[in-house]
C-alpha cells in the first residue's frame, strides 16, 4: 500500500476523531475555577475589610483633641441646646456657676399675711455646663403655666426691669440683662475684686396654647451674647 | 436568558475537553498527566476568556502546549519512575475498528521528536490552520511546514518500513 501524506492525513484524523472518555474532567475544572474565583474574592475584598477595620480601630484610639466631635448637648425639657466648643455639662453647684442667679421667682407674690404659695417655676430643675476657663451656661425651662396677678412670669418682671434689654430668639421674643450690677459698681469703689466676666441672663417665655408658658430663662459667664442667643435660638427651633 | 462568560467557558471545555486530552495524550504518552495538563490549560483559559482575543480554540491549544511542554522539562529534570503497573496497561479509550492499526500509529506518534507531535497535535487533532499552529507554538511558519513533512515522512517509515524505505531509496 502507498502510504502517501493523504492517506497519512486521513489516518491521522480517522485516528483522532475516535472519541475519548474525559469523565467528569470539565465538571472537576469549573469546579476548580468557582473555588479559584471564589479565593481571589476574598483575597481582594479582605485587604479592604481589613484595612477599614484598622482606620477604625486607628480612629477609635486617636486622641479625643484629634478627632472632630458632636458638640455636647445640654438636655432641658425635651430641649437639646447644643453646647459651645469646650463645654461639657456639670452640676449646676460648680463653682463656675455659683456666681450665676436665675431669676426664677421661688414664691408667688400675696398678700401680706397670707400663706405664701410656691410658684409653678420654683419646681423646674436647673443644668449647667461649664468650660475650662470657668465658663459656664445654666438654664431652666419650668413646666408649662399660665401666669396670673399673682404669679407673674420673669418675662413679664424682665419686661419691666429698666436694664432688660428685648432680643428675638427664634421666633419668640426675650428679654436679656446683664447681672452683677452692684458688684461692678462696688468693683468700680475698689471695694470688691471684680467678677471675671459679667453674667447675663436671658428670659423666654415659650407659648404652650392655653395660655400657659414655659419660661426658659438661660444665666451664661464667659459667652458672647451673639453666641448665647444663638445657642438658646437653636435649641427652641429645633 | 442570557449567556453569562462563566456559561461560555463551561460550554467551550465541554466541547474542547476530548480534543485537549487527546491532544495532551499526543504530547505526553500519559493519560493521567494528559488530564492534568488539560485541566491546568482550561483553568488558565478561564482565567483569561474575557482577555481572549484570538480564536478560544487556538488560544487553549497554545496554552495546552505550554502546559505540556513543562511537564515535558519537568520530566527531564526529574525523570520519574513508574512503580504501578497499572500505569502500563492502555487506556480502555473507545471501540477501535482496527486495534493493531491504531496500536501502531500510536506508537509512531510516540517515536516522533516532541516539536513534530505538536505540529500534529495542532493540525490534524484539534484542527488549527498552520497560521493557528504557528501562532500556538511561537514557531515560524516555516518550521510548522518543515516539521509537518518530517512527521509524516517519519510516520510513513513507521508505519511501512518497505513503503519508507523505498521512498527514502528515491
Amino acid at each position: 500500500m502507498h502510504t502517501d501524506d493523504c492517506m497519512i492525513e486521513e489516518r491521522l484524523r480517522r485516528h483522532f476523531a475516535e472519541p475519548v472518555e474525559i469523565g467528569d474532567l470539565v465538571d472537576v475544572v469549573v469546579g476548580r475555577y468557582r473555588r479559584r474565583r471564589a479565593r481571589r474574592v476574598v483575597a481582594l475584598v479582605a485587604p479592604v475589610i481589613v484595612g477599614a477595620a484598622g482606620i477604625v480601630a486607628l480612629a477609635s484610639s486617636t486622641s479625643p483633641s484629634q478627632i472632630p466631635r458632636r458638640p455636647s448637648v445640654l438636655e432641658l425639657a425635651g430641649y437639646q441646646f447644643d453646647l459651645p466648643a469646650g463645654y461639657r455639662v456639670a452640676a449646676p453647684s460648680s463653682s463656675s456657676c455659683g456666681a450665676i442667679t436665675l431669676g426664677v421667682p421661688r414664691a408667688a407674690r400675696t398678700s401680706p399675711g397670707a400663706v405664701p404659695t410656691v410658684s409653678p417655676y420654683a419646681t423646674a430643675t436647673v443644668s449647667a455646663a461649664v468650660d475650662a476657663n470657668g465658663g459656664c451656661v445654666t438654664m431652666v425651662v419650668t413646666p408649662p403655666a399660665t401666669p396670673t396677678a399673682s404669679t407673674p412670669t420673669p418675662y413679664v418682671r424682665n419686661g419691666r426691669a429698666t436694664s432688660a434689654t428685648r432680643v428675638q430668639v427664634d421666633t419668640y421674643t426675650g428679654w436679656l440683662t446683664t447681672q452683677g450690677a452692684l458688684t461692678r459698681w462696688l468693683a468700680a469703689q475698689g471695694l470688691v475684686a471684680p467678677a471675671p466676666s459679667p453674667a447675663l441672663q436671658l428670659s423666654v417665655a415659650v407659648p404652650v396654647g392655653g395660655g400657659a408658658y414655659r419660661l426658659l430663662v438661660v444665666g451664661s459667664r464667659g459667652i458672647a451674647q451673639a453666641t448665647l442667643l444663638r445657642l438658646v435660638a437653636r435649641g427652641l427651633s429645633a | 436568558m442570557r449567556r453569562t462568560p462563566h456559561d461560555a467557558c463551561s460550554e467551550f471545555a465541554r466541547d474542547a475537553a476530548p480534543g485537549l486530552v487527546r491532544a495532551a495524550l499526543l504530547l505526553l504518552g500519559d493519560r493521567a498527566a494528559s488530564e492534568d495538563a488539560t485541566q491546568v490549560a482550561l483553568l488558565r483559559v478561564f482565567g483569561r476568556w474575557e482577555h481572549i482575543t484570538s480564536s478560544s480554540s487556538s488560544y487553549a491549544a497554545s496554552v495546552l502546549v505550554n502546559v505540556c511542554r513543562d511537564v515535558v522539562r519537568r520530566r527531564a529534570r526529574r525523570p520519574e519512575t513508574l512503580t504501578d503497573p497499572a500505569s502500563f496497561v492502555p487506556d480502555p479509550v473507545a471501540v477501535v475498528p482496527d486495534p493493531s492499526d491504531r496500536v501502531a500509529l500510536d506508537a509512531a506518534l510516540a517515536a516522533l521528536p516532541l516539536l513534530q507531535r505538536e505540529v500534529v497535535a495542532m493540525r490534524y487533532l484539534l484542527d488549527l490552520s498552520v497560521a493557528e499552529t504557528t501562532a500556538a507554538l511561537r514557531v515560524p511558519e516555516g518550521t510548522v511546514k518543515s516539521a509537518t513533512s518530517r512527521a509524516f515522512d517519519r510516520l510513513r517509515v513507521l508505519l511501512d518500513p518497505e513503503e519508507g524505505e523505498v521512498h527514502h531509496a528515491h
